[in-house]
């Protein structure tokens, strides 16, 4: 004699349902099966309520499990970092999923991943060639000279990268690889590729740190002095406005004051007629007007 | 001594004894036990037991329609049940002999 639709039955099948919640669901519904009858059965016959008869639904759905030979639920109960991390990014995560279109964002996303496994494989063979090579190099990574050992390392960079984004779901410390894998190549290939330090090879010569700078950008290695007829002089000692000597790198044979001091802010410092090498001579150099009274920083009238 | 831990190494063989003639649904199965003696032997687990020896082959499973509640799923013993319950019989018997006989004379046994 069965009772129809007893809610102490349906309520109690319900909870043992939900302890039962992790099994593939046609286990769970084979497992199930004919269990409302006999819980009807038995309410019918003992009356009472099942929890007193059977204990409760979750005593009832483990001793169900463990007759089963099914793992209790949630085999693996330790809370690992992993664990503490999902739960910690759990709100921020579901706010997200709120936002309207982010279910079709994440699968675009989710969509684009292989895409992404490959460029990250080309992006740490880039960096790994731009180590080698202390230099760009190219959008065809070379290794060294070779460009078929750097297709060869871009080949396996991307075997690696893959089967890193395959492996994503299978450990935490995979997921923890995974990041940091991603953290140093997308900045190796920043400090690379934005902050390029050899780009100045390709923009002129070096900018020195000191001493006098041409007009051109290269460093002033000679001064020629000329008096107001045009002559070249020599032997001319040249300071600064804070009463420095006034020195230009190079080489310059030794010079002594009469007080013991060197002087190296003598010049020209080699009045050689041609002077030095590569040196480029002003030419004639035309004589200078009278100065006009007045101002001594206003050259012109 | 606590009968269920003892029950729990069992209870296939005493499952696949009541459903030896007679096929019989879970709730049946458990009064069965009961009636046999097994006053401890608890619902579930012998709902366990009896999916458990169904998906190892040794119990066949059918559902018979009611029409006034909810289906019932009866189980019936098939070729490979029998021959376990021969073989888990003949342990058992073993078993329990040797057992008796330990319990009887413990002296001998001591000795032998």
């Amino acid at each position: 004699m069965t009772t129809v639709h007893d809610p102490d039955v349906a309520a109690y099948l319900r909870d043992v349902r939900a302890a039962l919640d992790d099994l593939p669901p046609d286990d769970r519904e084979e497992l199930l099966e004919g269990l409302e009858a006999d819980l009807a059965e038995l309410r019918a016959e003992e009356g009472g309520a099942l929890t007193e008869r059977l204990g409760t639904p979750e005593a009832y759905a483990a001793e169900l499990r463990s007759a089963a030979g099914l793992p209790p639920h949630r085999a693996v109960p330790p809370v690992t970092l992993g664990d503490r991390v999902r739960e910690a990014l759990r709100p921020t995560l579901e706010r997200l999923h709120a936002f309207p279109g982010a279910g079709p964002t994440a699968r675009f996303l989710g969509e684009l991943r292989p895409a992404w496994w490959v460029a990250r494989g080309y992006l740490a063979t880039w960096v790994i060639c731009a180590s080698a090579a202390h230099g760009n190099p190219g959008v065809v990574p070379q290794l060294g000279d070779s460009v078929l050992a750097g297709l060869l390392l871009f080949a396996g960079a991307v075997v690696v990268s893959v089967w890193l984004g395959r492996q994503w779901r299978r450990a935490f410390g995979i997921r923890v690889a995974t990041v940091l894998v991603n953290v140093v190549v997308i900045s190796l290939a920043l400090v690379h590729g934005i902050h390029d330090p050899y780009t100045r090879e390709y923009h002129g010569p070096t900018v020195p740190c000191c001493g006098l700078i041409s007009p051109n950008g290269t460093a002033v290695t000679e001064i020629r002095p000329y008096d107001s007829e045009g002559r070249p002089l020599t032997d001319v000692q040249l300071y600064d406005q804070y009463g420095n000597p006034l020195e230009v790198g190079g080489d310059r044979p030794l010079r002594f004051r009469e007080d013991g001091t060197p002087a190296q802010n003598v010049y020209p410092i080699d009045p050689a007629p041609d002077g030095l090498e590569g040196e480029v001579l002003p030419g004639p150099v035309a004589p200078l007007l009278p100065r006009r009274s007045g101002s001594p920083s206003s050259p012109t009238p | 001594m606590d009968t269920t831990q003892l029950l729990k190494g069992v209870l296939d063989l005493a499952v696949l004894a009541v459903v030896r003639d007679v096929d019989g649904y879970g709730y049946d199965i458990v009064r069965r036990l009961r009636a046999a003696g097994l006053a401890d032997v608890g619902e579930a687990s012998v709902y366990g037991t009896l999916r458990r020896l169904y998906q190892n082959g040794a119990l066949s499973a059918y559902v018979v329609p009611s029409e006034e509640g909810p289906h019932r799923k009866y189980y019936g013993i098939n070729d490979t049940g029998r021959k376990q319950l021969e073989s888990s019989t003949t342990t058992w018997r073993a078993f329990a002999t040797t057992l008796d006989g330990l319990l009887t004379h413990p002296d001998r046994e001591a000795l032998a």
